[in-house]
């Protein structure tokens, strides 16, 4: 058993350096890791590699921040830390806004720990009851999302259309974005351009494009500075201000854990509507909590006896490799989160001051360019030209929000439109009026 | 205090007016004193390629891909890599459908010649499928497309779209009971012949016992199938049949699994040609599972669990008879089977301790065509060593019975003297009436000799009589 907290800690370490990578996905690291399992078989078992999973998602979601913070390179579930992450940044608060966020996912991990005497009672009921309603549910996730898209113009366009574009772009941009992204989702469901081989990496050059390469575009676009960081001794967050956010933070991680297809975006996106944050602090504090417990949470659900639900990529990888059998694995696992999730925090604030030393160095424009190469590398080495093809349409669709300034949430449509209109039992019609069938 | 980035220092120079020195950030002309920046992409130009691709180059992936081919994999192919894949399999289906009517939840295996493949659909497509009358069954060819799922045991794929689902079902070879061996497995068969039993050996499965000249087989109906394709009608023994259907193996041994109830054809009771009439000394191992027809006198009747051996014999050879209690039963009259009676009978051969057997299935399996001729009553004063082998009718009042490990011993006493009664466990547990002192009984047995005495041992129940 030991072993297996070891392996956790070795994918903890390893995911936190890989982590700083800009815009590389733990995801497509364990994908690697798949590819080459027949290789590693000798010597790592399928249940050291789910261990071993188990720690990189935990180490991932701990200290993606990082790379969102400083160099504005966020994942479908960070969208939200990045304005926030950047108005700390050009205050010199970048490393508190990490702590911050660390301080977030501690929260999670224990709002984690206090669930598992419970979970395996609870969840399943639970699971039970939404089943039914799931449909609906996820509309209104979709309503809620694009409604609350408001108007939002300055009044100092003149009377007429430009006042009226002024006003309505950004929604517009939402709508539209919300749909190219919900089309390219179908197609991508229905006749993938990612060779067959590599379809467990299907979405990747979609979500690379959509989250990933605008930002880095934006970047190069708008030639930002980073101003020196202050290396805080303590953190501006009383306690109700950490309570409150790890609160919301947890409700919408366990919301978007629990439910397909609404990502830690979405669920931390919810959580801060609901819990009404105004306080930018909790804010920060509960998208560190939401992500912890998106990311791993959502993959613990697969350890929980009698649910094993699959959710989240991770949950879907090792699912091919392995399957626990026992409730004794689940509290080994949530043990294994624990420990890395703990080491992976304070490693989180000796790296912030490794990256803090890079910006400071390097040209912010020259590190955006190696992020756009290395995601390109991926993309294109992963999922070959076809990916590369999607990504470009994909970035093209991301690009959307960020220029018309709507929310880069509305990309999720490439998830939600087909998801949602397969369970509400449409999606084959809308696919075969579509052609794809 | 922040400091504003504007004035820094240390700010990169691309991020700067090359003419005046001020920092401009993102503007392509300098606020300050108008210069035009060298090398900077206007956002303009930006917009209009962000909508370009999320437009002209979306269009163009769905051109792309309304031409492109769902992409053909094997069993063998399908690995971790391929979860999620959206593909094509090709194959038969392998084994029979699973399909719970509340869930709407269907699901058949199809195997492709390297490996098996769970395809699963839900409520919506099995509606269309069971409305376009396209319901899967075993050995029907199929190409079926849908969402691979890799898990750590099996490989599944889903069925999401009902068009993306082609049977085919083959012709249906004409073959008899007797000619169908586990080669046959998967292979779509038809056979006519006789009911000849029914059986439901649990709720939710019926077995119909088809037989026609060369031996019988079972055709499973269970009831996923009676579900998707409507009610079983009333079957009755000895009626005709003939089913289409696909061989399956039960334990090795191959039964007919039909894909719809209308394959299942019944009629008035059918004109089965009778089994080979064979002489006995023909009659070899080989003709192990094909049914004989054989006549012969009853030479000998010895009682076993479950039934009694008639010796048979015609002349040429001799062969045994098994008649399970069943059969032996519901003869007419059981007695008239016996040493000295002539008999035709109908049966299956097997092959027993390499001993030849014909094993006829019900009492209509046998005609007698000379009663055995009645035993005679004797007195066991008359009873001499040399009636050892002879099958004699005795009476009298039972001493203490006395147990022993494989049965009962008990004394007869007519008057005349006594012998003893040997009853084995099988018999002694069969009769109505466990036997006690006292009882006057009736009974009819093989007169042996062990250790110097005589003993009498009853062949079957019905050699038995208690007098009231």
């Amino acid at each position: 058993m030991l072993e297996l907290l070891l392996w956790a800690l070795v994918g903890a370490v390893g995911a936190s350096a890989l982590a700083l990578i800009p815009a590389l996905h733990i995801y497509n690291v364990a994908g690697f890791i798949l590819l080459l399992s027949p290789t590693l078989a000798a010597w790592l078992a399928p249940e050291q590699m789910a261990f071993l999973f188990l720690g990189m998602i935990t180490g991932y979601a701990m200290l993606n921040t990082i790379p969102s913070i400083f160099l504005s390179a966020p994942d479908d579930s960070t969208v939200f830390i990045v304005l926030p992450g950047q108005k700390y940044l050009l205050q010199r608060r970048g490393y508190e806004a990490v702590v911050l966020t660390g301080i977030g996912g501690l929260g999670g991990l224990a709002a984690l720990l206090l669930l598992t005497p419970v979970a395996s009672r609870v969840l399943p009921v639970v699971r039970e009851i939404l089943r039914p309603h799931m449909t609906w549910i996820l509309w209104t996730i979709i309503a809620y999302m694009l409604l609350s898209e408001w108007p939002k113009g300055t009044d100092r366009k003149p009377a007429g259309w430009a006042r009226w574009w002024d006003g309505w772009k950004s929604l517009t941009a939402g709508l539209a974005t919300f749909l190219l992204s919900g089309l390219l989702g179908f197609i991508m469901m229905y006749r993938s351009l990612v060779p067959v081989e590599v379809a467990y990496q299907n979405l990747l050059p979609a979500f690379v494009g959509l989250f990933a390469v605008p930002w880095v575009i934006q970047n190069l676009l708008a030639r930002v500075e980073l101003p020196p960081q202050h290396i805080c001794r303590n953190v501006d967050a009383p306690w109700s201000a950490i309570f409150q956010g790890t609160a919301a933070g947890v409700l919408g991680g366990l919301f978007a854990a629990f439910f397909p297809v609404v990502t830690g975006g979405i669920g931390g996106f919810l959580a801060g509507h609901a819990t009404a944050q105004r306080d930018e602090r909790a804010f920060v504090i509960s998208q560190g909590a939401s992500k912890i417990v998106y990311y791993v949470g959502g993959f613990l659900l697969y350890f929980v006896p009698g649910l094993h639900l699959t959710r989240g990529g991770m949950a879907w990888m090792i699912s091919t490799r392995y399957s626990p059998y026992t409730p004794d694995r689940y509290y080994w696992a949530t043990a294994a989160v624990l420990l890395a999730g703990v080491v992976t925090f304070l490693l989180s604030l000796g790296l912030t001051r490794v990256v803090i030393a890079l910006t400071q160095r390097v040209s912010y424009r020259l590190i955006s360019l190696v992020t756009l190469g290395i995601l390109l590398l991926v993309v294109l080495g992963m999922t070959g030209p076809g990916g590369l093809a999607v990504c470009a349409v994909a970035t093209g669709i991301g690009l959307i929000p960020v220029l018309w300034g709507s929310r880069r949430m509305n990309a999720m449509g490439v998830l939600l439109l087909p998801i949602a209109l397969n369970m509400a039992g449409v999606g084959d019609s809308v696919a075969r009026v579509l052609g794809l069938l | 205090m922040t400091e504003n980035p504007q004035t820094s220092p240390d700010a990169p120079a691309e991020a700067h007016c090359p003419s005046c020195g001020r920092f401009v950030g993102p503007y392509a002309t300098c606020p300050y004193c108008g210069a035009k920046q060298q090398g900077r992409i206007p956002v303009n130009v930006v917009k209009i390629a962000a909508l370009l691709l999320a437009t002209v180059g979306l269009l163009a992936l769905w051109w792309i891909a309304r031409t492109a081919e769902i992409p053909a994999v094997t069993a063998a192919d399908a690995g971790g890599t391929l979860n999620m894949a959206y593909v094509q399999i090709t194959g038969h289906v392998a084994r029979s459908l699973s399909y719970d009517p509340v869930s709407g939840y269907l699901a058949f295996w199809v195997e492709d010649g390297t490996g098996e493949v769970r395809v699963s659909a839900y409520r919506d497509v099995t509606e269309s499928l069971l409305a376009a009358g396209k319901i899967p069954a075993l050995g029907d060819a199929v190409t079926v497309a849908g969402t691979l799922r890799i898990r750590e045991d099996y490989v599944a794929l889903t069925l999401n779209v009902p068009e993306h689902l082609a049977l085919t079902r083959p012709e249906p070879f004409k073959l008899k009971a007797g000619e169908l061996t586990v080669l046959d497995e998967g292979l779509r068969v038809r056979l006519a012949g006789e009911v000849r039993r029914v059986l439901v050996p649990y709720p939710g499965m019926t077995l119909i016992t088809l037989r026609d000249d060369t031996g019988e087989v079972v055709i499973a109906v269970s009831e996923v199938i009676t579900t998707l394709t409507g009610a079983l009608p009333e079957i009755a023994e000895g009626q005709g049949i003939t089913v289409a259907g696909t061989v399956s193996l039960y334990k090795d041994t191959p039964q007919i699994v039909p894909a719809d109830v209308a394959d299942i054809q019944l009629g008035p009771r059918p004109v089965v040609a009778a089994a080979a009439a064979r002489a006995l000394d023909a009659l070899t191992a080989e003709d192990a599972g094909m049914l004989v027809e054989v006549q012969g006198r009853v030479v000998r009747l010895e009682g076993f669990n479950g039934g009694v051996k008639a010796t048979l014999d015609d002349g040429q050879a001799q062969a045994l008879v098994l008649l399970w209690d069943s059969v032996y039963g519901a003869l007419e009259s059981p007695t008239a089977l016996d040493v000295g009676a002539d008999i035709v009978v109908q049966g299956e051969v097997s092959v027993y301790q390499d001993e030849l057997e014909i094993v006829p299935e019900s009492a209509r399996d046998i005609r007698i065509v000379t009663p055995a001729p009645e035993i005679a009553w004797l007195e066991v004063g008359a009873l001499r060593p040399s009636d050892a082998g002879r099958v004699v009718r005795l009476r009298g009042v039972l001493d203490q019975p006395e147990g022993f490990s494989a049965g009962v011993k008990v004394l007869l006493n007519d008057g005349t003297g006594k012998i003893t009664v040997l009853l084995w466990n099988n018999l002694v547990t069969s009769l109505p009436q466990h036997p006690a002192a006292g009882q006057q009984i009736e009974v009819v047995g093989v007169v042996e000799e062990y250790r110097g005495e005589l003993e009498l041992i009853p062949r079957s129940v019905l050699d038995w009589r208690v007098s009231e």
